[in-house]
């Protein structure tokens, strides 16, 4: 499969009272064409700030830092004017947020924010077109009588049948690459299924990609094809998704599938992780996690830790990777 | 306290507060200051330029009107004026406002109707128009001037009032102090008016300023303060006739205006944003 | 239904505009002086039968329920009285001033709104630069100076220093406007009328402003700090991720919905607008409604201000029934 997209070194720093905080440090990922990868982390990960940068919305003063590279079919992305930029954002790569309650205009019509985009970018040939689109486009997400609702308001819809508009919204100009910003969180459990569903749908129909970010690595591990997990703005593991959850390298991997509730008790408690992320303003030379790790060694704090390759195909940032150690 | 600290970091607010009280300085002292009397004319000195203009002198500073008087003394005179009625004005309407409000908002019911239908009616008429009315009803006057002016400029307090007592009453330290059997009065003195005098104190400060033109805009209009008494309005439309060679007549007490004004509006605004992390609960 | 929301509304204004009307009428009776005795004190050696006389055809002889159900009934013949001073119908008197006024109340709020608006939108999006702080500085400046030395500084200024505009009045000697609307800069492009129209915005130029600046300081900061808010709302950076400009992103998403509190506040403020047209009107010499109530109260002159503050006070409902409308027109969750 040929690679969509390419993000290489990547760092994001914000200025802050305390000194520059990096909320992303030397992030490398791949996203190849048609595959669900999900990218893992706590609140405070930088997960979402991933996405963020992709498309070239790190607001001012945050920036890119000199060294980073996100590339889209082998297009730089990071040194692209904010005119080109438009060109590629809802075009070649489409967002999903978070909340759709506020993610969508109050005063504005959902067609015409599902419209948005084709208007933007030209992509019909007359309006009459475009709305035409609009309406097979929310019918494709799921939103009955399309005709009807297109002169909807977003406040006559649940939360569910507004993150399907979102999700439609994002599609309007078939876009190889879709981003989703933790899309199901702000949902019911039902309705999250739902969406999953759809958003798997359009994966196989359309053959488009999806970068997923989430803080439940339970929902990943259902739904994506790789796993990318995330901590303290860095990836610390990355591989096939139903190996990293089944078996777990990284020491904070494995904290975050122990935090996992099981059917049939199999693992008596709940393991939550002790301590908190580190300073960001202050991250450490070695290993990040080094100070919350159960398995650390003074070598972990002192050293750059390199990215282990395993004999699975994944990629770990520890040093004590598949050693025999009693879990 | 932590808010006098913010309040003085902000440099317009500082700044407006060191102005009023110059002014306020000007108008206690004024008699002590000021090198004529309000009303001392001296004919031969009619229309004299200020004394940074071509035949202006130092005896007059900002110059003299068409009856001799000095300008500079008199706008000092009519600080007084100004800032008597800016404070006990708002100060009144305050108290009556955020009073009435208070009991409306804790009593409800009928009382809480009347009140609110009288608070309406109030409303639908302009400011203005309605002040001179009154004026001209009860006829010019210091005391006379503040109950127009006060008429109508409660309806605001009271509806503030009013809102925050509604919020307030269904909290639960008010639940629990009627719980313990505390008088309502008690009640709405001690426990609730600590709570919601910051967003009054605000919108009397900002008033304040607005009452300051009002007062200026009736003397303008010959309602208000009886002529014999220095007032800025009043001396700025004496001006008028002058526009085409004594400019200085109708500007100077417009500056006096506009500089109070102004530094109450900064001041206000300050006080606000120092208050703020407080009225966000 | 949105027809029968607004009749709803209309309806319940009603009783408010009774209750007015009573009012303005006790209110009128209050004033002390008796215009009998004003009027016959400037015309010098007077008869008591002249007096008398006077008193009858005024109906100051009557009872006041009497005086009362005569008004109403006027009132509704479409009547309201003659103008002691003036010695004609008080509805053709207002009738003459009442455009005048509308003129420039509407000439102040747009004013307000063309200046204001922008103002408020740019302080937003380029928040803390120098165009930010010296447009807050100025709005400040705005509030703190009264209509009328504004309005005397300007007439020094431009037109007794400078020249550019006419010192009072609304149109010069010798140019005749056509009966139409009565608003002479609407009147003079309906006939494209060239002349009178730049003789009509000469004079309404400086009156706008002077009325209009408070109301421009006020939109200006409303509109900053609504702006600022709908900025950081999730839907605008949803509306980036869609690869929208910028500049539509900033009107299509946070000018619509910033609008929504402008309008609030801009509407509270239409009183203003409509109390400070007396002092306006008086130092511009404007010939409107406000410079009329003035002249009439001072004059004691009880039918025209009888008829004149009423038509104050209905024509300050019926704008804020136009508010009212307005809002629930921009803000769709909102049903009347």
């Amino acid at each position: 499969m040929e690679k969509l997209l390419v993000i290489e070194n990547l760092s994001v720093e914000f200025p802050s009272p305390r000194g520059p905080l990096r909320a992303v440090d030397g992030v490398n990922l791949e996203v190849r064409a048609g595959e669900i990868v999900g990218l893992i982390g706590e609140s405070g990960s930088g997960k979402s700030t991933v996405l963020l940068a992709v498309m070239g919305l790190i607001a001012r003063p945050g920036r890119i830092l000199p060294g980073s590279s996100v590339r889209l079919k082998g297009r730089e992305l990071t040194q692209l004017s904010q005119k080109a930029y438009r060109a590629v954002r809802g075009y070649e790569i489409g967002m999903v947020f978070q909340d759709p309650m506020t993610a969508l205009n109050p005063s504005m019509p959902i067609g015409e924010q599902v419209r948005e985009s084709l208007r933007v970018h030209r992509y019909c040939k007359s309006k009459a077109e475009e709305r035409e689109r609009v309406i097979q486009l929310l019918e494709a997400v799921g939103i009955t009588n399309a005709a009807q609702r297109y002169r909807a308001y977003p406040h006559q819809f649940s939360g569910g049948m507004l993150q399907r508009v979102l999700i439609a919204s994002a599609l309007a100009c078939n876009p190889r690459l879709l981003l989703a910003d933790e899309p199901t969180t702000a949902l019911d459990v039902t309705i999250q299924a739902q969406i999953l569903d759809l958003l798997k749908e359009i994966n196989r129909e359309r053959n488009t990609a999806i970068l997923l970010v989430s803080h439940d690595i339970g929902l990943a591990a259902e739904f994506c094809d790789r796993i990318a997990v995330m901590y303290a703005g860095r990836i610390v593991e990355v591989g096939p998704a139903e190996r990293v959850v089944n078996d777990p390298q990284h020491p904070y991997t494995r904290g975050l599938v122990g935090c996992l509730p099981t059917w049939g008790g199999r693992r008596g408690r709940l393991e939550p992780i002790p301590g908190s992320l580190p300073d960001l303003t202050r991250l450490p030379h070695g290993c990040a996690f080094a100070d919350r790790c159960p398995l650390a060694l003074p070598e972990c704090r002192d050293q750059e830790i390199p990215l282990i390759v395993t004999s699975d195909g994944r990629e770990v940032s520890c040093i004590r990777t598949e050693e025999e150690v009693a879990v | 306290m932590a808010v006098w600290r913010r309040l003085f970091a902000n440099p317009s607010a500082a700044a407006g507060l060191v102005v009023i009280l110059l002014y306020a300085f000007a108008a206690l002292f004024a008699p002590v200051i000021a090198p004529y009397g309000p009303r001392e004319m001296v004919l031969a000195n009619r229309l004299k330029p200020p004394a940074f203009l071509e035949g202006g002198s130092p005896s007059h500073l900002l110059g003299t009107d068409h009856l001799g008087y000095d300008i500079f003394s008199r706008i000092l005179y009519g600080a007084r004026v100004s800032l008597l009625v800016g404070l006990i004005s708002v100060a009144i309407s305050l108290v009556i406002g955020t009073l009435l409000g208070c009991i409306a908002g804790y009593w409800r019911g009928w009382i809480d109707r009347i009140l609110s239908r009288i608070a309406d009616l109030l409303m639908g008429f302009p400011y203005l128009l309605f002040t001179i009315f009154a004026m001209a009803i009860i006829g010019p006057g210091f005391g006379n001037l503040i109950i127009a002016l006060c008429f109508k400029a409660w309806v605001e307090f009271y509806r503030l009032a009013r809102g925050e007592m509604l919020t307030e009453n269904t909290k639960e330290y008010v639940e629990a102090a009627r719980a313990l059997g505390r008088r309502p009065v008690a009640i709405i003195v001690s426990e609730v008016l600590p709570n919601i005098y910051h967003s009054l104190l605000v919108l009397g400060t900002l008033r304040m300023g607005y009452m300051i033109i009002m007062e200026a805009s009736l003397s303008f209009l010959g309602l208000g303060i009886p002529p014999s008494i220095p007032a800025w309005g009043s001396m700025v439309s004496a001006g008028r006739d002058q526009m085409l060679n004594a400019w200085w007549v109708a500007t100077m007490p417009g500056l006096a205006i506009v500089g109070l004004v102004l530094a109450i509006n900064l001041f206000g605004e300050g006080l606000r944003e120092a208050l703020d992390p407080r009225l966000r609960r | 239904m949105k027809a029968v929301r607004i009749l709803e509304r209309v309806l319940t204004a009603l009783p408010m505009s009774l209750l007015m009307l009573l009012l303005v009428f006790a209110f009128v009776r209050l004033l002390p002086g008796d215009p009998v005795d004003i009027m016959m004190g400037q015309a010098g050696n007077v008869s008591q039968a002249e007096i008398d006389a006077l008193r009858r055809e005024l109906h100051l002889d009557r009872p006041l329920s009497e005086q009362l159900s005569i008004f109403v009934r006027g009132l509704l013949r479409g009547d309201l009285g003659m103008s002691f001073r003036e010695q004609r119908p008080v509805t053709e008197i207002i009738g003459e001033a009442f455009p005048a006024t509308v003129e420039l109340a509407l000439a102040a709020l747009t004013f307000a709104l063309l200046i204001g608006l922008p103002i408020g939108v740019i302080s937003a999006v380029r928040r803390n630069s120098l165009v930010d702080r010296l447009a807050m500085g100025f709005s400040f400046l705005g509030i703190s100076m009264p209509a009328f030395w504004l309005g005397i500084m300007s007439i020094m200024l431009f037109s007794v220093h400078l020249g550019w505009t006419p010192v009072q009045g609304r149109l010069s000697a010798g140019i005749a406007p056509p009966d139409l609307t009565g608003l002479y800069v609407l009147d003079a492009l309906l006939t494209r009328d060239w002349a009178l129209l730049k003789d009509a915005l000469r004079h309404l130029v400086l009156p706008a402003i002077a009325l209009g600046a408070e109301l421009t300081a006020i939109i200006a900061r409303v509109t900053r700090s609504s702006m600022l808010e709908a900025l950081q709302m999730d839907y605008v950076m949803a509306a980036r991720s869609r690869g929208v400009p910028e500049w539509q992103v900033v009107l299509r998403h946070g000018l619509r919905n910033a609008l929504i509190p402008t309008v609030t506040v801009a509407g509270l403020q239409l009183g203003v607008l409509l109390g400070g047209n007396m002092i306006v009107e008086t130092v511009f010499g404007w010939p409107g409604l406000g410079r009329l109530v003035v002249g009439a109260i001072f004059g004691r002159d009880y039918a025209l201000v009888q008829g004149a503050v009423m038509l104050y006070a209905l024509t300050f409902l019926l704008a804020n029934l136009l508010v009212d409308i307005l809002y629930t027109q921009l803000n769709p969750k909102l049903e009347l």
